[in-house]
């Protein structure tokens, strides 16, 4: 069994608030969130936290539409979402105007962005699993 | 001394506004030398939060930052600090600061307590690899009804029958790996919060045994973290953990660590 596969996670009727934090591969990482997301009928509020390594200067060769369209098909209805994206790169960390500039052509997530059902952070998410991913 | 306008307040009002300061030791530190009655009123704030540490530290938490025998020192010039010392986080690599610490834990009264080994950025230490009287201290330290909360960071197989006196404990942090009960039953009735960091357990009969004291003792969690590697969720570990509180979690947090290439 792997993501792919799908994983058979339990239904949790109580679930109102998830956050996941996954690391590198944005493919495996939009897998992990389309096998998780829909058994959670009752979820509320997300938090996403997405941390990538690139091994070069060049951010926007990521197909997001995957996330895009997952997050707007709405299911489950969650009522907020805090999308947290933090890019490592060569010569630094991406800015929040680089990651936000990226995923500005995906116009179906920026119009949940406008309806307030998305909030994309500007501020890098931090705690101890991801700064060891970052290396601090 | 001129009385400050301040001071003019009833100390329940000002004993709330300090409150409002209790993860910013360096302004609380400042408030008290302004006036002896503020010192009065900030102490048992200012010293309910004690991170004890031997290297540096996240600069961004401010919460009192005291070395081994700082603490040590302060508790024995002044003994009723010990009353108001609530919350220890111990950050500590390899040194005798365990010792100094294994001398203090048997006087505290602690609701919440962290360990976290520094001795190598990414390393960890074994339990066993801890001084005997540091962890003697440790286990009577946690076996109380005050205590509420533990979380063990860089510490690996630590015996799950070391908490079976804990009967207050709400939230249990442990890192990477642990040693079943052994049919040892704990005392609190059910966790409520349960943090699993960079969790591997792959040798089944473990992972059977922690599942048999998970039933019974986790059943009611309302929160549960997990710092993952792929192959302990395609083996099933997340979702069979899951089943067990799946009536009652409330907050998931789970850390999916891909060790990939660089895309």
């Amino acid at each position: 069994m792997s993501w792919d596969d799908g994983i058979d996670f339990p239904a949790l009727p109580s679930l109102e608030r998830l956050r996941l934090c996954l690391f590198q591969d944005s493919r495996h990482n939009l897998y992990a969130i389309n096998h998780i997301l829909p058994n959670f009928s009752s979820l509320k509020y997300l938090t996403l936290i997405i941390c990538l390594k690139f091994s070069g200067g060049n951010i926007t060769h990521v197909d997001w539409s995957p996330l895009a369209d997952l997050l707007s098909s709405r299911r489950p209805p969650i009522e907020h979402t805090d999308l947290y994206i933090r890019a490592k790169k060569a010569g630094g960390e991406a800015s929040s105007a680089e990651v936000i500039s990226m995923l500005s052509s995906y116009k179906n997530l920026m119009g949940l962005v406008e309806a307030g059902y998305i909030s994309i952070k500007e501020e890098k998410y931090s705690d101890v699993h991801v700064n060891k991913f970052f290396n601090f | 001394m001129d009385l400050l306008p301040a001071v003019m307040f009833p100390p329940e009002i000002l004993t709330e506004i300090f409150g409002f300061l209790t993860s910013e030791a360096p302004a609380l530190i400042a408030c008290s030398q302004a006036h002896p009655t503020f010192a009065q009123l900030i102490e048992p704030i200012l010293y309910a939060h004690v991170i004890v540490h031997d290297r540096l530290t996240d600069p961004n938490d401010h919460h009192l930052k005291l070395k081994p025998c700082q603490l040590s020192t302060l508790l024995s010039d002044n003994p009723r600090i010990l009353n108001y010392l609530r919350i220890l986080r111990v950050y500590l690599s390899f040194n005798e600061g365990w010792t100094e610490i294994a001398a203090i834990l048997g006087e505290l009264k602690l609701e919440r307590i962290q360990l976290t080994f520094t001795g190598t950025y990414y390393g960890c230490i074994g339990w066993e690899q801890l001084p005997m009287a540091f962890r003697t201290a440790f286990v009577t330290c946690i076996s109380t009804s005050f205590m509420k909360e533990i979380l063990l960071d860089r510490i690996e197989n630590m015996p799950l029958s070391s908490f079976a006196d804990c009967a207050g404990l709400k939230r249990l942090g442990l890192f990477y790996d642990t040693i079943p009960p052994s049919n040892v039953s704990c005392n609190f009735p059910h966790l409520e919060a349960l943090e699993l960091f960079d969790w591997n357990i792959i040798d089944l009969p473990v992972w059977q045994e922690f599942f048999s004291w998970a039933r019974t003792h986790a059943c009611g969690l309302r929160s549960l973290t997990l710092t993952t590697f792929t192959k302990n969720l395609e083996q099933g570990f997340l979702p069979s953990l899951l089943t067990i509180c799946s009536t009652s979690l409330v907050n998931l947090s789970i850390y999916y660590i891909n060790p990939r290439k660089p895309i």
